[in-house]
Parts: structure tokens; sequence; C-alpha cells
């Protein structure tokens, strides 16, 4: 499986827009600094960083979606899928190689972020509330069940854009849908994935207010109903990968 | 080495294949010949792990396919329809993307297989900028890159110039003598497949309707040529000692086996000058137009070169 991993890393390496990425994250996280800086904004180092990272994690949750949706998408678009199914590898080796990658290179790209806002964060003022990197963890699960459900809709649709589409949309509305009856019916918003993604309001009294206490619901619930829709997607996408012709 | 039993495969309401049958010897070339939608390529998506059969067996050197498929698909290498790569990647990441596709593989001198496949010095072009012609070569380079024991072409010579065609039937020959590799080459080009294979299969509708030898005796003739004046005369000899002879402009057909050769001329020589005997064997189009037209229902289209 490590060869399948360093051949997805090659893929992914030699595109320009891979490293047009990373400079991007680098070139926002700066901009901040510079706006700040000539603007006279007084940041203090938690809040430069908690800014700057929620920014940047927040981007990085639509490069995962377009990333994780090319893994298997341009196989499809350059036809060269049925040289990976031709190969002595099972269908289940190279689906969670894919799967595995796309994890790896979130988190890869996570800790840059992490990195580029800590270290960024020096140039403000060690005044007000400490750092605290709870919360920066804590964002990382909205990203990892993301990679989950691209991949599902990768083995649902051919062409990248598609599944690009479906995922944003199915996102969009649902959090949308999540929140009108968080306001009407809050016992139904807890029956919604992507209200249980941000585990941090369980550690945040504001939201604990505005989200865990109208839903009446626990971490313990959020964990297990996340991980219960992550082998949902999972087991599907499997059943589909092993079944499905590419022709 | 490769051996392909009663496979049978069927498509939503579609048979596509019915008891498919033949084997593929070490050292042989074998051409799969059958009209477009004649159930070439599933056998072919079949026979490398792509699809898998509703009955029937595969196997690889004595793997099968479907129940030892490592050890099987480890044998072979294999262009399917178009050679497929990423075009924003190098021929040589290309090819080192492949190796890492064949577990345990070790080193893999790509400039050689370069050289092999006529790419020396290409290999460090973006494959977008590859031509057609350019694309098949890499594709042969990469089904060869872990030197298999049978070897899968479907359509290898498209996009290949006259010149590409012939150094790639004299290389595909020359590996299957010297390195013993069984070659299954699919096709619709009849005049190329002639050239290059030593036994073929004609499939259509799904059912194999023959495997023959490329050189088979099937629907040879004997010809012969006598002058204008006796040429009736020699039919009737002919048809009075049972052989069926028609006039076929200033020749006179038999159909009958080569070893009758001698009979026949010493019947014509003392009553008409004998200008000419020849065998007259089928051509593969020939051939393949008959096998394919034989129960008229076909949509039998022949490409020949």
């Amino acid at each position: 499986m490590l060869s399948l991993i360093q051949n997805e890393w090659m893929k992914w390496w030699t595109m320009k827009k891979s490293k047009i990425v990373l400079a991007i994250y680098v070139l926002i996280a700066i901009g901040i600094v510079i706006i700040a800086k000539t603007n006279d904004i007084d940041f203090t180092r938690s809040e430069f960083y908690d800014l700057t990272s929620i920014i940047l994690i927040t981007l990085l949750g639509i490069i995962t979606i377009v990333f994780t949706a090319e893994a298997i998408g341009n196989e499809v678009r350059y036809d060269t899928m049925k040289h990976l199914l031709m190969s002595p590898y099972s269908r289940m080796t190279i689906y969670f190689s894919k799967l595995v990658f796309s994890i790896l290179l979130m988190l890869g790209q996570f800790l840059l972020i992490v990195l580029i806002s800590y270290v960024l964060s020096f140039t403000f003022s060690e005044a007000g509330d400490p750092l605290v990197m709870r919360d920066t963890w804590l964002l990382l699960v909205s990203p990892i069940f993301t990679i989950f459900m691209t991949l599902f809709f990768s083995l649902l649709f051919r062409s990248v854009g598609m599944i690009i589409g479906f995922t944003v949309l199915a996102q969009f509305f649902t959090t949308i849908a999540g929140s009108v009856l968080l306001a009407f019916k809050p016992g139904l918003a807890k029956w919604i994935v992507f209200m249980h993604l941000d585990w941090s309001m369980y550690f945040d009294q504001s939201l604990e207010a505005q989200l865990v206490n109208p839903m009446d619901t626990t971490l313990t619930f959020s964990v297990i109903f996340v991980l219960a829709h992550i082998l949902v997607l999972l087991g599907g996408s499997i059943l589909i990968f092993q079944k499905k012709s590419y022709t | 080495m490769l051996k392909i039993e009663n496979i049978s495969k069927r498509l939503g309401k579609d048979q596509i294949l019915k008891n498919v049958s033949f084997e593929v010897a070490p050292g042989e070339v074998f051409g799969f010949l059958g009209p477009n939608g004649a159930g070439k390529t599933t056998t072919i998506r079949i026979i490398t792990g792509l699809l898998e059969q509703d009955e029937g067996k595969v196997t690889v050197n004595g793997h099968d396919v479907v129940e030892e498929r490592s050890k099987a698909l480890t044998q072979i290498g294999a262009i399917v329809e178009n050679p497929a790569f990423y075009p924003y990647m190098t021929g040589k990441q290309n090819l080192v993307h492949a190796k890492n596709l064949i577990p345990g593989l070790g080193d893999v001198d790509y400039e050689a297989l370069a050289r092999l496949v006529g790419l020396e010095g290409k290999l460090s072009k973006k494959v977008g900028e590859y031509s057609l012609g350019m694309k098949q070569r890499l594709g042969i380079a990469r089904a060869l890159l872990h030197n298999p024991r049978v070897l899968i072409l479907d359509e290898p010579t498209n996009g290949l110039d006259p010149a590409g065609i012939a150094e790639l039937r004299e290389y595909l020959r020359a590996m299957a003598r010297d390195q013993n590799i069984a070659i299954l080459i699919s096709s619709h080009m009849l005049g190329e497949m002639e050239q290059i294979s030593d036994r073929y299969a004609i499939i259509d509708q799904g059912v194999i309707k023959s495997v023959e030898s490329v050189r088979n005796e099937t629907g040879a003739k004997i010809s012969i040529r006598v002058s204008k004046a006796a040429t009736a005369e020699v039919i009737e000899v002919l048809r009075n000692a049972n052989y069926p002879a028609e006039q076929w402009n200033d020749q006179i057909m038999i159909t009958a086996p080569e070893e009758e050769c001698p009979a026949i001329a010493r019947l014509i020589v003392p009553m008409a000058d004998l200008h000419e005997l020849t065998i007259k064997r089928m051509t593969l189009e020939e051939q393949f137009l008959e096998i394919t037209k034989k129960e008229g229902d076909s949509h039998a289209f022949a490409h020949t070169k």
C-alpha cells in the first residue's frame, strides 16, 4: 500500500496547483500580518492566531474537497483508472490508498497552517488571552468527514466538477437546513450530521448556549453520530468501488 | 500460458460472451479478431481482471485471475483500449507510477526500456506533449516494465505510422521468440494480423467462430492455367475424376488439398500444355469475412491495410 500512497503523492506534487495552494496559505497569513501592521490593528498573539488559523482552515475545507475529488475523478478523467484496477492490488487496497493519502494530505496542510499561524503570531503582543490550541485540533473533524463524503461522491459521479459541486451543495444546503431547524425545531437539528462537526461547541460557553443546549446533545452523541456517518459513507464507498465498472 | 475456458458474460440484458475458449502458448503471437462490438475488449477486460466473468475461468500460468488475482496479474502486461497516462507527468514519472503498481518489483532500467520502444531521450517530456504514436510506445514500455509472461495488446498499432507498425511487428515477434512470451493481440487490422500472428481466433457476436493457424489450409484452392482451347476439356476431365473444378477468368480453380497437386498434374499433362499450377490460400481477410458472414446476421466490418 505504501507504494500506492507514493504514487498518489507523485500525482499530487507534480500538479502545479499543489505548490500554488501551499503558497496561498503562506501569502494569506503574511497578508494578514501586513494588513494588521499597516492599519495599526492591535492584535494580540492569540487573536491573530485564531483569526488566521480559522481563515486558512476554512480554505483548507474547500481545498480538501477539490483534492479529494481529483484523487478519483482524475483517474476517470484521464482514463487511468483501468490501469490501477488491472494492477495486482485489490480494489479495496486502491480505495484505501486514496483515502489514507487524502487524510495525510489534509493533515499535512493543516499542520502547515498551524505552523504558519503560530510562527507569525510572534509578530504580535503576548498580552490578552493565552493562545489555546485545543479548538484548532477540534477543527480537524470537519475536513476528515469531508474526505469520506467527497470520496463517496467520487464514486457516484464521473466528472470532478460534479463531485465538487455535489459535495459543496450537500454541505451548504444541509448546513442551512440545520440552521433553520435550530431556530424553529432545535430537537430535529441534532439529527443533521453537519451540526456535529464543530466539537469546540462543547468547550465554548457561547456556542454551548447557541447550539448544544437547544439541540440537547452531548459530545459523546456527536462523536458517535459522526463516526456512524463515516462508517456508512466508508461502507457505501467500498461496496460501490468493488462493483463499479470503469469503461 | 494463457488459458480461457468457457467464459460467458452478460451485461444487463445482453449476452456479451458465450462460452469463449482459447489458449495462447508461450512464444506464440495470437491474433484476436472480430468486428466492432464482437466481444474482443470484454474478453480482454476479463483476462486483465477489469471485469469478472459470469461463468468460466481464465488462468495465467496456472493462476486463476479471479481466485489468485495478484499472482495472475503480476504476470500480465497489457494495453486495454487506448494507452492512458497522466498528461501532466513525464513519460518516466508515468513509468515509475506503473512500477509502483507491481508489488515487489525491483529496479527498472527506464532508459533501456525507452530504447526498446524507440523513445530514447523522450522520457523527460510531459506525456501531454506526446503524439499518439509515442503514447502507444510508452504504453508498450509500461506493459513490458515487469517482464510479463503474457502480453495483451488491444489495437496496438492505432496511431502508429507504417514504419512504426513494421518496427512493432518485428519487435513483438522477436520478443515472443526470444523471451518465450505469450502475446495476445486484438485487432481488426487483418493485414497486420496476418503478418504478425501465428494463430488467431475470430469472435463474432460473443462467440468464438474459429481458431486457426494463420497459414492454415482451410479454403486452400489449386489454381491451374492451360491453353484457352483446352480449358473446357480439362474441366470436364477433372470433374470426371471427382475434382470440383470451375473456370475463373483464364484459370481453373479446384477445391482440393495441396497433396492432390501431383495427381492433378498427371491428369492434365497428357491432354494439354500446363502453363501454371499454384496453390491459392485464403487471405486472413477472406477467411475472416467468410466466417463472420457465414450466418448472414453478422455486422462484420473488416478493415484491411
